[in-house]
């Protein structure tokens, strides 16, 4: 007896699913599922299912969809907005913090020379990379070092508590930071 | 006018106090210390920028302070 997925079909899926008296499978549930044709292979026979299409949405299911894609949108942009102004305010507060010589180096070249609580001079680089220096300028280690909650802190802010370890903190930034050799 | 800046999500957070009021005093104490028991770190500077102290109590007096998140290795 063929099994049909229709409306006033002689079976349903359900009904292979659920049937062991005809030797049917799971594997011949998936083909029925799926309409695999009739006869072969682990089909017994064919189940003609039917295109299954989303009834077409309302004109009020359609206008809250907008709505919440509008809502999306605008939380979207205000997020953005958000991380703009914190990274302006960071950067403010960093440079009102730096000598002029530093602001000038952060500008050209994204970076400021910080002179430690030991005497050595580092590096501060956007992001969370400090590079240790020697008297000629060249990098001699690396250590990275960011906040806990990372994603969250304006890179400004990082770089602004780079500074302040390595300059009255020294010992709990080489307790913290990750060294790697230039 | 002492200020404390507390770097987060936003930027900094700004708290300013009056040296001779003392509620105001007091308000700056008690984030300071929850900012403390939470792991920041408090540095003092010159309005200028220029270093002076980690700083692990307080101090009224101070000109600008910045309380830095906890950091770690990356």
């Amino acid at each position: 007896m063929p099994y049909a997925y229709t409306d006033g079909g002689t079976g349903t899926v359900w009904s292979v699913w659920s049937d062991t008296t005809n030797a049917v499978t799971a594997d011949s549930v998936w083909g029925y599922w799926v309409d695999c044709g009739t006869s072969s292979g682990t089909c017994g026979a064919s189940a003609n299912l039917p295109s299954v299409r989303p009834a077409p949405m309302t004109e009020e299911e359609r206008e809250r969809a907008e709505q919440l894609r509008v809502e999306r949108e605008q939380k979207r942009k205000q997020k953005e907005k958000d991380i703009q102004a914190a990274k302006t305010q960071a950067e403010k507060l960093l440079k009102s913090l730096l000598t002029p010589a530093q602001r000038t180096h952060l500008d050209d070249v994204s970076s400021f020379l910080v002179k430690s609580e030991s005497e050595r001079m580092f590096r501060v680089r956007r992001g969370s990379t400090v590079e240790e220096l020697d008297e000629e300028d060249k990098v001699i280690a690396r250590y990275c070092i960011h906040a806990s909650w990372r994603d969250a802190l304006p890179v400004a802010d990082t770089m602004l508590t780079q500074k302040l370890m390595l300059e009255m903190n020294e010992a709990e930034f080489m307790k913290i930071a990750n060294r790697s050799a230039a | 006018m002492g200020e404390m800046h507390v770097l987060d999500k936003k930027g900094d957070t700004k708290i300013v106090w009056d040296r001779e009021v003392a509620a105001e005093v007091e308000a700056a104490r008690t984030t300071f210390d929850t900012l403390k028991k939470k792991g920041f770190y408090g540095y003092s500077v010159k309005k200028t920028g220029e270093k002076k102290d980690l700083i692990t109590a307080f101090d009224p007096s101070a000109e600008k302070l910045i309380m830095a998140p906890m950091m770690k290795g990356g």
